[in-house]
């Protein structure tokens, strides 16, 4: 699965870039790398692009509404009721 | 605290004590998200239904063992995690392809409309592609993703379903999230001069 980092084109700090774009997004560098990591992305066009199009995605994750179908909630509760006498599986 | 919490508190305090009316009603409570992390972990609709059962029919008989100071939709989804990695370990693992634009799994899908990070509901269309390439992903990398960005636990909370070490837990997140951004790159694509 390297192929999503050790691309050969990407310098150094592209990987160095791009290993660390989700703690980036998620507020989990220090400062000197929060700089770092925007120094680079200010003058490297495609680690730009990378991380745009992360921040992007992880926005719209965010807002996946739940799985259509299947039962509801009261149908589990219902099934789950009846089962609880049951004895645990061996 | 909130009321929803106090709420909770109590039923769990007469569920732990036997009540099953109590028990049921926090079933209903949780069903929703549960069924939800079940299907997105992988499993299909009928097996998520029969699978979110046997989530709370081990939580009841595990309620003597549930420490109230851990959240109890955590343990649910901790549950849940284990329950659907015992059914999708018994499948081949997904394998992503992204060698290039020859093997690319999304050149097939048809065009998605522009994707804003402003738009308040996810196009259709997208959403379809999104489960698709979510299937590609390896397991543990998609479990990742669907807890911390699908259903918004935090890092800790996320690592700790999956039991894992949170440096460990972050290393598969950042893995998931970029095979997922490769993969999706047609509709994400960004004008970022």
């Amino acid at each position: 699965m390297g192929e999503f980092f050790d691309r050969p084109r990407l310098s150094r700090e592209c990987r160095w870039a791009q290993r660390h774009m989700s703690d980036y997004l998620d507020g989990d560098l220090a400062w000197s790398r929060r700089r770092r990591m925007e120094r680079h992305a200010s003058v490297c066009p495609q680690c730009r692009r990378v991380l745009a199009m992360l921040r992007r995605m992880v926005g719209a994750l965010h807002r996946v509404p739940p799985p259509a179908g299947g039962a509801d909630a009261r149908q589990i509760a219902a099934s789950v009721r009846r089962r609880l006498g049951e004895p645990p599986p061996p | 605290v909130s009321a929803e919490a106090i709420s909770e508190h109590e039923l769990l305090r007469s569920a732990r004590a036997g009540d099953q009316d109590a028990f049921g009603e926090l079933v209903v409570i949780h069903a929703g998200r549960v069924l939800g992390a079940l299907r997105r972990f992988g499993l299909d609709s009928s097996e998520a239904d029969e699978v979110a059962q046997e989530v709370f029919l081990r939580a009841w008989r595990g309620l003597a063992r549930f420490q109230e100071r851990a959240q109890l939709s955590t343990w649910l989804y901790r549950i849940a995690f284990n329950e659907a990695q015992r059914r999708l370990a018994r499948r081949a693992p997904p394998h992503v392809q992204l060698d290039g634009d020859r093997d690319d799994p999304v050149v097939s899908l048809p065009e998605a409309p522009h994707l804003g990070p402003e738009a308040q509901a996810l196009d259709h269309e997208f959403q379809q592609t999104l489960e698709r390439a979510l299937a590609q992903l390896p397991h543990e990398w998609r479990a990742a993703v669907v807890l911390r960005d699908i259903e918004g636990l935090s890092t800790q909370e996320a690592a700790q379903v999956v039991g894992a070490r949170q440096a460990a837990f972050k290393s598969r997140l950042h893995r998931g999230r970029m095979a997922l951004r490769a993969l999706l790159e047609p509709y994400l694509d960004v004008d970022e001069g």
